[in-house]
């Protein structure tokens, strides 16, 4: 490999979530990662990370069991929006049972427009769960639903940072301390590409230390949107912290008592010659920024070249981070009320528009527009052809179908407990076997 | 009871009856009455005989038959399209509907292929695809689903587009389309500017709530009337005629579409069960009609020289697909020449689209918007993945040295420097040619990237090579176990025989 060294720049998680997976997919061919490690500031105490997890999982080599014992994780079937006018959950997961149910959304807009008061939560895996506190993964008996239970997790980010930390250490990450990022590049001749992760916390640090038996039973598996008295609160919850923080969209940035109010802060992605910027703000009010940096991580990859000063990449990168930007911001705003296209041709055929990245799921997007009460003005033709009478037993028994799955599903306390106490390493994989031969 | 919502279809073609065909089995019948206008005095087009494996899932979703549909439209199975003296004289591959090689840690194969065999290859990188090796060899069998190795590709067919009109046709009456026959005359237009009404040569007048023009390249509708206005692409795709003809059936079809390049353009040779459909496509600044036609005789054996067809085409698209309450859906929404077989698709796509975006009223700006940003990005990434063909060459005439200099759209020049800086091509969530195409075309015409992927190093040459050679002679001996493609086609004649099912991909099957 002609880059033999790659000098990651920052602090905090983001930083050492990027030296890991930098770690682990470059040094089996011949990569050095060093951390030029700027001074820690505070972040956010809870992580909340979407089914991107799962990714750095199985790419690192880090158990799940073991992340969610060490840092008091909780599972997290998606975001609950508590002022949805129908169901509540923003889920990972599709709807229905199986990944490609054509038009099963659509047989869901004709229940709506027949039953208003039906709830999509009752046909989504997830939604169903969240609502009963149940969960599990799709392992063993439930292995056949893994589409419709994808999930993610909220850990203590503190703890996930400084593990990551000492596993970076054994799988050969070099740690610089340096006084800010702004490192010349000269200074480090033998670094061939250079990444800098600026994750920016959007306001001053904040938490309200909950003991865990006085949670909320209604806080297992799902973080939250609160809206109250004109504010809108996010929660995420650990199994020993809860992270609260206010949502505004103005440019005005207001410090509340042990809550932090942002405006929305953009992702960002700018690379020159040899040297990528990535800010990713850790408070988001839907998209994770985990997920966002392993999403950004795995483009980075599948370009990964062999000269970096190239303009093309640098273009090309760019390009696809602001339409993933784009597409996540479209989602953002629209839950806070913008007229987007997306949800105009929601209310008018019940159609979503065709996507480029995955920053949004079709799922997340058709909760969002029921959830803010969208009733299109027609569902699917091609389900015209069956009538109510043929079409509502066949959703009906699917409902059913996610009921009887969700009733079989531990409760989520128990779940986590019986799954962080089973006895799986940290570590899984054996350092250095990451990549065989072609 | 209320009123059926009216769907008039202007236009007897393929995309007319595709379009009649999928409204009428797909639409309740009770709520959506169909209706379709042709002139027989004003000829179809009928030269969309090439395909790509989307036809399958078209015809599934219909619930065609497949080998009914074999029998009834003399086709043949395709497996891929073989590219000859594109790039340079002697550049001879094939554009396979299926996987070259396989992703290995999570690299795309072709940088293994160039740092086993570099430049200077003495193997071929379409050699790695199943697909475009059983094409070659004139064989054909089902994809073995689920098999790494057997069951990465796809298939499509030839087949005679005048006898797939008319099957479309039979299809669509018996599930109660309605045929008139009549040119139409004048257009009604509301005060709106909606179309209201057709009025044909014999006075009849219809009416409708949605009109499909599916009226070819007059575009009868969307133009004449309607004004949406055509982007034209000539400056990229220079070729804007085409001289057709038939010859006689082939003793041993292959299972590949042959596009061969000539001073000023290309020649198709398509092999159907009773005949063999050809075409040259030039530029007219550069080639004159007969001398298209001599070219056409000289190249293949039995032409039916009376029943040359000559067509004129300009390459573009329709600024607006969906105007006010008319979609234009085939030739009158653009034309992108058939180098890559992608008419027909295009026409599915559309029709899908439409179907799926049906408007409850009029009041439909969200729809219309959305469904043209759809169409444009469908042709905008088709085009560039034409022009590639064109561009990437160092052919001695005057029209292919046009092509090598052209100026590019942004779009495609973007990408292909990538793919020459880093060996990559970006991959996108719509649009029909992923990164492996592109690298098939690049590669076959002999575009070869400055560096490749940075990890490709670890590996010593030899040991890829050693790897792939025996990947590849694994590739040879599935082939040696498929049919001749003309047993194949018996096979298809038998009754029950049980064929895969289509996935709307490319490449047979959709990945995630
Ligand atoms: C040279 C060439 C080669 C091609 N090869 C391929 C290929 O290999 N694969 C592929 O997928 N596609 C190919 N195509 C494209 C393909 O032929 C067309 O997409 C397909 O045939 C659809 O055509 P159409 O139905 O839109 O138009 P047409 O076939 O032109 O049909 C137009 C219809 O509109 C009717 N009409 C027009 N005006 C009026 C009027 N005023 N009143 C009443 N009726 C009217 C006509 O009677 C006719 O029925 C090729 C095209 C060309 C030009």
């Amino acid at each position: 490999m002609n880059h033999r060294v790659i000098g990651v720049v920052g602090q905090g998680l983001m930083f050492q979530i990027a030296s890991s997976w930098l770690s682990r997919t470059l040094s089996p061919f011949g990569a050095k990662i060093i951390g030029f490690e700027t001074p820690v500031k505070d972040g956010p105490v809870v992580a909340e990370w979407g089914p991107g997890l799962h990714d750095f999982c199985a790419v690192t080599g880090l158990s799940l069991a073991g992340l969610m014992r060490e840092c008091q994780g909780n599972f997290c079937w998606g975001l609950r929006c508590n002022w949805f006018k129908r169901g509540a959950l923003l889920p990972y997961g599709s709807y229905g049972l199986k990944s490609r149910q054509k038009e099963f959304e659509h047989g869901m807009l004709r229940m709506f427009s027949r039953f208003p008061e039906r709830n999509p939560d009752e046909f989504s895996l997830a939604g169903s769960a969240a609502c009963l506190g149940r969960f599990a993964l799709p392992m063993a008996q439930w292995s056949g639903w893994a589409h419709a239970m994808r999930s993610g997790v909220t850990l203590e980010a503190a703890q996930l940072a400084s593990l990551l930390h000492t596993f970076n250490q054994q799988l050969g990450v070099v740690y610089l301390p340096v006084s800010d990022d702004s490192i010349p590049a000269e200074a480090h001749p033998q670094v061939d590409f250079w990444l800098h992760i600026a994750s920016v916390a959007g306001g001053s640090k904040s938490a309200e230390s909950i003991e865990e038996t006085l949670l909320p039973e209604s806080c297992c598996g799902y973080s939250e949107l609160h809206s109250q008295a004109g504010k809108t609160l996010k929660l995420a919850h650990t199994r020993r912290q809860t992270l609260q923080y206010g949502l505004r969209q103005g440019a005005q940035h207001q410090s509340g008592q042990g809550r932090y109010f942002r405006q929305f802060k953009r992702f960002s992605a700018s690379w020159t010659g040899n040297q990528l910027r990535l800010e990713l703000p850790l408070l988001t009010s839907l998209t994770s920024p985990f997920d966002t940096l392993i999403d950004w991580l795995q483009k980075l990859l599948e370009l990964w070249p062999a000269q970096f000063a190239s303009h093309a990449l640098a273009m090309s990168y760019r390009q696809y981070a602001d339409t993933y930007i784009a597409e996540a911001e479209d989602f953002e705003q629209t839950l806070f009320g913008k007229q987007s296209l997306q949800r105009q041709l929601f209310l008018r055929c019940g159609r979503l528009l065709q996507r480029e990245t995955g920053a949004v799921s079709d799922a997340q997007w058709f909760a969002l527009l029921m959830g803010m009460g969208d009733l299109p003005q027609r569902s699917s033709v091609v389900l015209e052809a069956t009538d109510d009478e043929s079409l509502f037993p066949v959703m009906e028994e699917i409902a059913r179908r996610i009921r009887c799955v969700v009733s079989g599903m531990p409760e989520h306390r128990e779940f986590v407990s019986r799954f962080c106490n089973a006895g799986v390493p940290l570590n899984i994989h054996a350092l250095g076997n990451a990549s065989q031969g072609a | 009871m209320v009123k059926p919502v009216d769907i008039v279809i202007l236009g007897g073609g393929t995309a007319g009856w595709m379009s009649a065909a999928a409204l009428s089995r797909l639409l309740p019948a009770s709520r959506y009455r169909i209706t379709l206008v042709s002139a027989p005095e004003l000829q179809t087009v009928g030269v969309g005989e090439a395909t790509i494996p989307h036809i399958r899932y078209f015809n599934q979703t219909l619930g065609i038959d497949e080998n009914e549909f074999i029998r009834s439209v003399g086709a043949t199975y395709k497996l891929a399209i073989r590219f000859k003296g594109w790039g340079y004289e002697a550049s001879d591959y094939c554009h396979g509907f299926g996987y070259s090689g396989e992703r290995i840690n999570d690299i795309e194969f072709h940088h293994y292929f160039l740092r086993a065999f570099g430049r200077s290859s003495e193997v071929d990188y379409d050699r790695f695809c199943l697909a475009s090796l059983a094409a070659r060899a004139h064989r054909f069998e089902y994809p073995k689903q689920g098999d790494s190795m057997a069951g990465r590709y796809g298939y499509a067919f030839h087949l005679d587009a005048t006898r797939y009109a008319d099957y479309l046709r039979e299809f669509s009456l018996a599930n109660g389309v309605k045929h008139i026959l009549g040119k139409v005359e004048s257009v009604q237009l509301s005060l709106s500017g909606d179309i209201c009404s057709l009025r044909l040569l014999n006075g009849e007048i219809i009416e409708g709530d949605w009109f499909l023009d599916c009226s070819g390249f007059s575009a009868r509708l969307i133009e004449q009337e309607l004004n949406s206005g055509y982007e034209s692409w000539q400056q990229w795709l220079p070729c804007d005629r085409a001289v057709a003809g038939a010859s006689g059936a082939m003793d041993s079809p292959p299972t590949y579409t042959l596009s061969q390049t000539h001073c000023a353009g290309w020649r198709w040779q398509i092999p159907l069960q009773h005949r063999t459909g050809n075409g040259v496509v030039y530029a007219s600044h550069e080639m004159s009609d007969d001398e298209a036609a001599v070219l056409l005789n000289r190249s293949v054996e039995g032409i039916d020289e009376s029943r040359l067809k000559v067509l004129s085409f300009l390459p573009g698209k329709r600024r607006k697909s969906w105007q006010r309450n008319c979609v234009a859906i085939g030739l009158s929404s653009g034309f992108l020449e058939p180098l890559e077989s992608t008419s027909l698709y295009l026409v599915q796509v559309a029709i899908e689209k439409f179907i799926e975006y049906l408007p409850a009223d009029r009041n439909c700006h969200a729809e219309r918007q959305a469904f043209n940003q759809f169409i444009d990005i469908e042709y905008e990434r088709i085009r560039d993945f034409l022009i590639l063909h064109y561009h990437q060459n160092g052919l001695n005439s005057s029209f292919w040295r046009y092509c090598a200099t052209m100026a590019l759209p942004d779009s495609l020049n973007l990408r292909l420097q990538l793919y020459d800086e880093t060996g990559h091509f970006s991959g996108y969530r719509q649009g029909l040619f992923m990164p492996v195409s592109w690298v098939t075309v690049a590669l076959g015409q002999g575009r070869y990237p400055q560096g490749i992927d940075g990890r490709m190093q670890k590996w010593p040459k030899h040991q890829i090579a050693q790897e792939l050679t025996s990947y590849q002679a694994k590739l040879v001996s599935l082939v040696g176990q498929m049919s001749a493609h003309k047993y194949a086609l018996g096979r298809a004649g038998e009754e029950g025989l049980r064929y895969p099912e289509a996935s709307p991909s490319l490449y047979g099957f959709v990945s995630g």
